[in-house]
């Protein structure tokens, strides 16, 4: 993960016509510009926190197709581990879903059974023959083992947007184009951007399916695609 | 072969006898249950037979006191006849197997020690050359040999019972997980 979002912002700017420099040279330098801030734009329709809400929104939008599709590889890129062994009956934090559990002691991965047999089998403390069951219900993680630990995927805005000065974005690098794509087809406020905004949309949506396809490759942007021009500032 | 080990061969052998639509794990939840039927059900076949008998014999330690030892719950009483009660500090005693109403009633040889089963579990002990007391008798420790069903230990220690016992506790086990 070695994209900034400093990265993406520079993207999407330059082909929202926002940054300042009507002249070849002025531009460069602006776009050259490490750290992109409020200075550097011209727009008068997009200010320059809507760039990143902008940004933000479409991460947030391929995380969830990420988490949504099924044992897809880059699922491994929005989980993490708990440290903390978790007990039975624990509510969990907000999570796009859990990738595994495992016990804590033997490291043996547990088994979603229905909610009526894992509670059933905690019932029976007789019980001497170690099962590995769970169920997430209502947010709440039930099990049959002494403590596990849960490799879940996460995204919290928050987080991300705490990166966006100057950290990396938590998606593949290969999404670069397809974020910038997505959060340009975002930012629609007329008729003329809307025809615009709908070539970029149509290339985000195609990445979309891919990833509900499994794929890891992403076809690259249309070379026929415009840059939208709003009105200076 | 530990208690784990033993069920994870009886679950291995039910789920290849069985369709996919039944998972290894609704076996392994049922297997531990059936234990102590598994256990005794065993125990019962085997010494039906005299010949396979002897694979269930243990030798335990009675504390008689007053006359009156408790038999554990695993002892096969209904195969008393098979047992053998013994003095470790006295070679030259020799215990008889009888009938209670015979051991509180009858003149019993004196050369020999007497013992009787009275009611579910409670072994009566008379020395020999003494007659049967109710309110006296030895204060005593015996080792009584005679058919038990194996005992079901802990998960991660050992099936105390001879190769051929524990092959045929994992017969029935799978037998038991497999649907007839």
């Amino acid at each position: 993960m070695t994209v900034s979002y400093q990265q993406i912002l520079h993207d999407t700017a330059l082909r929202m016509n926002a940054l300042v420099g009507s002249q070849v040279a002025t531009l460069a330098t602006t776009y050259d510009t490490a750290s992109l801030t409020v200075a550097n734009f011209k727009s008068a329709d997009f200010p320059f926190n809507s760039f990143r809400d902008a940004i933000l929104m479409a991460v947030g939008d391929y995380v969830l197709v990420i988490a949504a599709t099924p044992n897809h590889p880059w699922q491994s890129r929005i989980s993490s581990i708990t440290v903390s062994p978790i007990a039975n009956g624990t509510a969990l934090s907000a999570e796009l879903g859990v990738l595994s559990i495992r016990d804590t002691v033997d490291n043996t991965q547990l088994t979603e059974q229905p909610l009526e047999v894992v509670q059933r089998i905690v019932r029976e403390t007789w019980r001497t023959y170690p099962l590995y069951y769970y169920k997430v219900s209502g947010g709440i993680l039930y099990h049959t083992r002494a403590a596990v630990a849960v490799q879940s995927m996460l995204y919290n805005r928050t987080t991300e947007l705490a990166q966006f000065a100057a950290g990396n974005m938590v998606l593949p690098d290969v999404l670069e184009t397809a974020v910038m794509a997505r959060a340009i087809s975002l930012m629609v406020k007329n008729t003329q951007l809307e025809d615009k905004a709908g070539i970029y949309r149509k290339y985000s949506e195609e990445v979309i399916a891919d990833i509900r396809a499994g794929y890891t490759s992403i076809n690259p942007l249309p070379s026929a695609v415009p840059t939208i021009a709003p009105t200076a500032g | 072969m530990i208690l784990r080990e033993l069920i994870q061969r009886a679950v291995d052998i039910a789920s290849s006898r069985q369709d996919t639509s039944v998972t290894r794990l609704s076996l392994e939840t049922a297997a531990e249950p059936m234990l102590p039927l598994v256990f005794s059900s065993v125990a019962v076949r085997l010494a039906r037979a005299e010949r396979t008998r002897t694979m269930l014999r243990r030798t335990k330690s009675l504390s008689v006191a007053n006359g009156s030892a408790t038999l554990t719950s695993d002892v096969l009483t209904s195969y008393i006849s098979d047992a053998n009660l013994r003095d470790a500090t006295d070679k030259t005693k020799q215990y008889s197997l009888t009938q209670w109403d015979q051991l509180v009633t009858d003149q019993l040889d004196p050369r020999l020690g007497h013992f009787a089963v009275e009611g579910e579990a409670t072994l009566r002990v008379v020395e020999p050359n003494t007659a049967y007391s109710p309110t006296s008798g030895p204060t005593i420790t015996l080792l009584l040999t005679v058919p038990c069903v194996p005992a079901i230990p802990a998960i991660g220690a050992a099936v105390v019972a001879t190769d051929e016992v524990v092959e045929e506790l994992i017969s029935e086990l799978a037998a038991q997980l497999t649907p007839k």
